[in-house]
């Protein structure tokens, strides 16, 4: 049986706690720029919360109440949000590889400028959500609502890699290869800072050499 | 009653008139409007019926939803559900890291070497130097 103090719990007063610890409300919380990877917040309420620039990479946000927060610039790499209402939230410009979204209800939300690979989006509802030039590669939508869903046209689902190595390009091109998921799949590790840096050094050296300075002169 | 409630009554009733014939119009249109969603849900159906999928649903001014990608499998979306890292090429994640970090070293130690004005870094001739050097 559960102490608490000098205060004995029953077993009734114990699922009570229970209870209102797994609904615990953070409603207008400032959690700007709040380190919370791995944390346990199933069924957490954080309506209208401050979340911008939070770490909340492999959260567990099941079953949340997260309406109206702001997420912008958040890392949302594998947060789980399976069952959560995001109703009317803000994910701009959030990283969120990976990210579960399994039958949570999202609508209205503002997935502006975020970068989704391979996230999941089944049986969520999606509507009137606003997807301006999101990254999605990879993500995959079985049995999402979709109605009046806005800007997904500007939305990225394909890259192609050019046969002679370098950036991706977002449009067809004639014998490059299409890929419709990440080439890591779910996992993020740091694939941009390294990548050809000796080639893009070359070529600096080669545009501002001294020696080209020196024969001007 | 005298003339002048008389006409005041025929005024009002002519104003409710105009306020039913204006409901009357909101109405019709409403009732139009689900004629055609629900004509538009009976397209849907048949497309599914004679193609196997719903196609591209137009909206008003030219907007189409279009159709997303999709786990053709219930269970390769188990599998994405189950939330384990998924690794291309067989390789774990801690043997792709590793993999990563060579690379990293490798592209950094060559940037060094370009920048220092020394010839390319080459893994191969490395090895063989310090295969030399213990010799």
């Amino acid at each position: 049986m559960p102490i608490i103090g000098k205060q004995t719990l029953n077993r009734e007063d114990f699922s009570l706690n229970l209870h209102v610890a797994y609904k615990c409300s953070l409603v207008g919380a400032n959690l700007e720029r709040a380190d919370l990877r791995g944390k346990k917040l199933r069924g957490i309420n954080l309506t209208a919360a401050n979340l911008r620039g939070a770490d909340l990479s492999f959260c567990d946000l099941r079953d949340a109440t997260i309406i109206a927060a702001d997420f912008s610039r958040a890392c949302l790499y594998h947060t789980n949000f399976a069952g959560a209402d995001l109703s009317s939230s803000d994910m701009s410009m959030s990283y969120g590889k990976g990210t579960n979204f399994h039958k949570a209800v999202a609508n209205s939300c503002m997935f502006r400028n975020v970068i989704y690979k391979n996230a999941l989006f089944i049986d969520t509802d999606l509507r009137k959500s606003d997807f301006f030039h999101a990254e999605l590669l990879g993500s995959r939508f079985n049995g999402a609502k979709l109605d009046r869903v806005r800007n997904m046209d500007t939305a990225q689902f394909e890259w192609w890699l050019s046969p002679w190595g370098g950036p991706q390009e977002y449009a067809p091109r004639p014998g490059w290869l299409k890929i419709d998921s990440s080439m890591m799949g779910n996992i993020s590790l740091q694939e941009n800072t390294t990548k050809s840096i000796s080639g893009k050094m070359k070529k600096v050296l080669e545009t501002f050499s001294t020696d080209d300075w020196w024969k001007d002169e | 009653m005298n003339r002048e409630s008389i006409e005041l009554r025929i005024d009002e009733l002519n104003i409710r008139k105009a306020v039913l014939t204006r409901k009357l119009r909101a109405l019709e249109k409403q009732i139009e409007h689900v004629e055609g969603r629900i004509e538009e849900m009976w397209e849907w159906l048949d497309s599914w019926k004679e193609k196997g999928e719903y196609g591209v649903r137009a909206l008003e001014g030219g907007v189409k939803v279009m159709k997303l990608p999709e786990f053709k499998t219930q269970a390769e979306i188990q599998r994405a559900l189950s939330g384990e890292p998924q690794a291309v090429g067989g390789a774990s994640e801690k043997e792709t890291l590793q993999a990563r970090e060579a690379r990293g070293r490798h592209d950094a130690q060559e940037a060094v070497n370009v920048l220092s004005g020394q010839s390319p870094y080459d893994e191969d001739d490395d090895a063989d130097n310090r295969q030399a050097n213990a010799e």
